[in-house]
Order: structure tokens, then sequence, then C-alpha cells
């Protein structure tokens, strides 16, 4: 048995050596996947915890069908969205009721400590912007987390979402448009709501 | 604005909001926009994206349980990387690392059974040696004192 120092290796011949059983390379893929994978499930949920639930189910479908996979074809981010974005479809046919992202785990450390009014207004603005995201349909919500989150060129994007880059950026200004749409339709109807920028 | 212009537009504001380069009053003197042209919303959308939608770091305590659930005992610990680092160095050094590789690729059941069957030898082969400088100095002890004496 030969030495492998896998951190070093490029994703393609790690993907081989896990095609290949070998479990170590899948244990460097998952370590440069699971954040990016467990980022795709909050923002889409907005909890933890279904988001820790749905990344292992993500890993564990994965693991046993790695050996399946064909490197020539897509690329193994895109194999591995794809295994998301099923498993997020299912979540969100099984999960009727709305839930909350918990913006004070992670805005709060962003913000002056000393600006309760500005970090009160800044979380309720945010708080806005994430469920106005989370009403967008699927392939809108998973574009916004491509480019913000993963912050990924248009070509990389395509190949996950299966299109062109023509058509991601098409999509990115629909997308938009029906945000602006959205955040207008909601400060209607909260006249009194502070939307200062 | 056609639909073509407005598209690149919003996509060069995009990728300058993801390099941290944006120069709006710049962005909008390019492509000829008016500070009340209706597209200026979008663009403020955008930037709210960007400042709201970070990447989150799941708890280091999943991340380590998934693993080894995944691949066996991590090398995500503390301990696991400092060993990882250190078994790295030894090819450099010359050191064949074919039983250590084997062994971590040995289940953490097997591997903790080794362990306990090793240290069980061990402790046997302690004992022995333990019982026998004993038996042989109560024999030296038999012997001594008559020498001393003489």
């Amino acid at each position: 048995m030969r030495h492998i120092d896998y951190k070093s290796l490029d994703e393609n011949t790690v993907v081989e050596l896990a095609c290949e059983g070998d479990n170590q390379a899948f244990g460097e893929l998952y370590e440069r996947y699971v954040t990016r994978i467990y980022n795709y499930f909050y923002y889409r949920t907005g909890s933890n915890e279904d988001s820790e639930d749905l990344t292992a189910r993500v890993f564990i479908r994965a693991l046993k069908h790695i050996e399946n996979y064909d490197n020539r074809g897509v690329p193994f981010s895109a194999w591995l969205y794809r295994i998301a974005h099923n498993l997020v479809a299912n979540w969100h046919r099984d999960n009727s009721r709305r839930k909350i992202i918990p913006l004070d785990d992670y805005l709060v450390s962003s913000l002056p400590s000393d600006a309760p009014d500005i970090l009160a207004e800044s979380n309720e603005q945010q708080e806005e912007l994430l469920d106005a995201v989370r009403s967008l349909p699927e392939d809108r919500q998973q574009l916004l987390y491509l480019k913000f989150v993963e912050r990924l060129p248009n070509a990389e994007i395509g190949n996950i979402m299966d299109r062109t880059e023509g058509a991601v950026k098409s999509l990115y200004h629909r997308t938009l448009q029906a945000l602006n749409e959205d955040l207008s339709t909601h400060r209607a109807k909260k006249p009194g709501k502070r939307t200062k920028r | 604005m056609d639909e073509m212009k407005l598209q690149d537009l919003l996509e060069e504001h995009a990728q300058s909001l993801i390099r941290g380069t944006l120069n709006r009053d710049k962005l909008l003197a390019k492509y000829k926009i008016a500070p009340d042209n209706p597209i200026i919303q979008l663009l403020d959308i955008a930037e709210r994206l960007d400042a709201t939608m970070t990447s989150i770091r799941p708890s280091e305590q999943f991340i380590e349980d998934l693993y080894n659930e995944l691949v066996g005992p991590s090398a995500t610990t503390i301990w696991g990387r400092w060993a990882r680092r250190q078994i790295d160095r030894l090819p450099n050094l010359g050191v064949d690392v074919q039983p250590i590789e084997r062994w971590r690729q040995l289940p953490f059941r097997v591997q903790l059974a080794a362990a306990g069957l090793g240290g069980l030898t061990l402790l046997i082969i302690a004992a022995r040696r333990a019982v026998g400088e004993e038996m042989e100095a109560e024999e030296a002890r038999d012997i001594l004192p008559e020498s001393n004496t003489a």
C-alpha cells in the first residue's frame, strides 16, 4: 500500500481514488465540500438541525453511489449539488412549514456591538431579504446561493445547474427583478417598517 | 437599455461585488445609467444579497462526527491532525510508512481491539519479567549472606 498525501492531489485524482473504493480519498472530498453543502442547505432551510441532517444524507448517499459516478460527465461538485438539490426538493415537499434563519448566530459578530439600533434594523432587513429569497423558486434560490455564498463564476454555475452561461445571466436578472417586486410589495404592506439602507 | 446590455451590467456589478472591487459610480457612468434609473434598485438588492449571504461554518463536532461515520476514525481531531503530519514527514526521513498506512486503513474497532491486545501482551511480558527478576534476587539473597559472612 502506498502513502498518499490526499490534500496535495487535484480533485479529479481524489475522485478517481474514491471511485476505486479508497475511503481516505472520499474523506478528503468530504472535507473539501462539507461546508459548501451545509451552506447550501442552511440558506434553503433556515435551520441548522435540518442542514446538518441533509448534509449527512448527501454524503452518505454519495459514498454509497460514488462507484457509479462518471468522472468524464458532470464535475464532482455538480454531481454532489444534484444530490443536494433532490434532497432539498423532498425536504420542501415534506415540510410545508416555513422556518426563520437564526440570524443572531452569525450576524451579531459582524456588526458593531455598541450600535443596538443599527443591529436591530440590519437584522430585520436581512431577515426580510432572506425570507424573500426563500420564497423564490428552487432554481433562483440555487443561483443566488452559488453566486453570493459560493462565489462561483457563471460557467461553473451553469455546469451545476445544467444551463448555459447566457441562461444563468438571464436568470440572475429575472431573480433580482422578482426580489425587487417582492420586497416592494412587502414594504407597501408594512408602511411603518423602516427600510433605510 | 436593451435586455442584453442590462444583463451585462448586472453581471459586471455582481462580479465586482464578489471580487470586492466595486466602483459603482464608474460602473454607472460606463453604462450611462442616471441615478434615478429603476435599475439602481436591482443593484441595491444585489449589494444587500452580497452582504447578507455569507458562508457559515458548521460546528466542528458535526464535521468530525460525520467524518467518523463515513470514513472511520477521524484525522480531523487535533491529535489526528498531529499524527497525520508526523506520518507525512516519515517518508522524507527514509522510514517505511507501509505498516502505519495499513494500520490507519483498519476499522476503528479492529484498531481498538488490537491496541488492547497489544497492551495486554506488554503487561504480561512486564509482569513475567518482574517475577523473574524477583526470583533471581531471591536466589542471590540465598547466596550472598553466606559469602559475606565467610
